[in-house]
């Protein structure tokens, strides 16, 4: 399984597959390294089909959503599974990188 | 079960695939089985990238309460539950960006007991089984 991605314009959204593992966190942090020297102003890494999220994965997302944040941009997560929505509780996280509609 | 693996790149996914031939043959509560998933994950990714084992020996009990994942491995000494613990209060940008892992397997865990043997190193990771 691999990250598929659709980009509109300065937006771009990373669809995640079923488990988010060290590999698949090491290739979500060339394609988010892509995307920003692309020019991509908001990131959006969609979790729908999602169900596992490890830390070499969180790490990514909470690295690249700083320095987003810091460039005027955004980087955030959604459509979260209760599997991830509850790793990223334990983190401390949710509310501040979760997308808010 | 018991089951002997080298320390190479896809040692999760080989460990956390005998766990699931484990958790699926004893039928246990999903939030069991996800929370050992994770935690034995988190435990074999860091040997993978911070450990100098070359082996690790994986095994999977129940009883009538709890279930205990044993991880031994032949690396140097390295207590993972003397690591000082996350604060997940903190704001996002005071974060330290590591040690979520270790954060991960306590917080999903209901108990991590580390030994130190010569020449080896056995992590046990409890989980109790919802009545």
């Amino acid at each position: 399984m691999s990250i598929t991605k659709q980009v509109n314009g300065d937006e771009c959204e990373f669809m995640l597959p079923a488990r988010v593992d060290g590999p698949a966190a090491n290739q979500l942090e060339e394609e988010v390294l892509s995307a920003i020297r692309g020019g991509s102003k908001s990131i959006l890494i969609n979790l729908a089909a999602s169900n596992f999220l490890c830390s070499a994965g969180i790490r990514v997302i909470l690295q690249y959503h700083r320095q987003m944040k810091a460039k005027g941009g955004s980087l955030l997560v959604s459509r979260t599974s209760p599997e991830i929505d509850a790793v990223l509780e334990l983190t401390g996280f949710r509310n501040q990188i979760v997308e808010k509609f | 079960m018991e089951s002997s693996h080298p320390v190479r790149p896809d040692l999760p996914v080989e460990g956390c695939a005998r766990w699931g031939e484990f958790a699926g043959h004893q039928q246990f509560p999903d939030s069991v089985r996800f929370a050992l998933d994770h935690a034995l994950a988190e435990h074999l990714q860091n040997l993978v990238h911070h450990s100098q084992a070359t082996r690790v020996a994986l095994r999977f009990e129940v009883d009538a309460e709890c279930v205990r994942v044993t991880v031994t491995d032949d690396g140097g000494e390295f207590d993972p539950t003397g690591v000082p613990a996350v604060d997940p209060s903190t704001p996002i940008d005071e974060r330290p960006i590591g040690g979520l892992g270790i954060h991960l397997m306590r917080r999903l865990t209901d108990g991590l007991v580390y030994t130190r043997f010569p020449g080896t190193n056995r992590l046990e990771m409890m989980k109790r089984i919802a009545p």
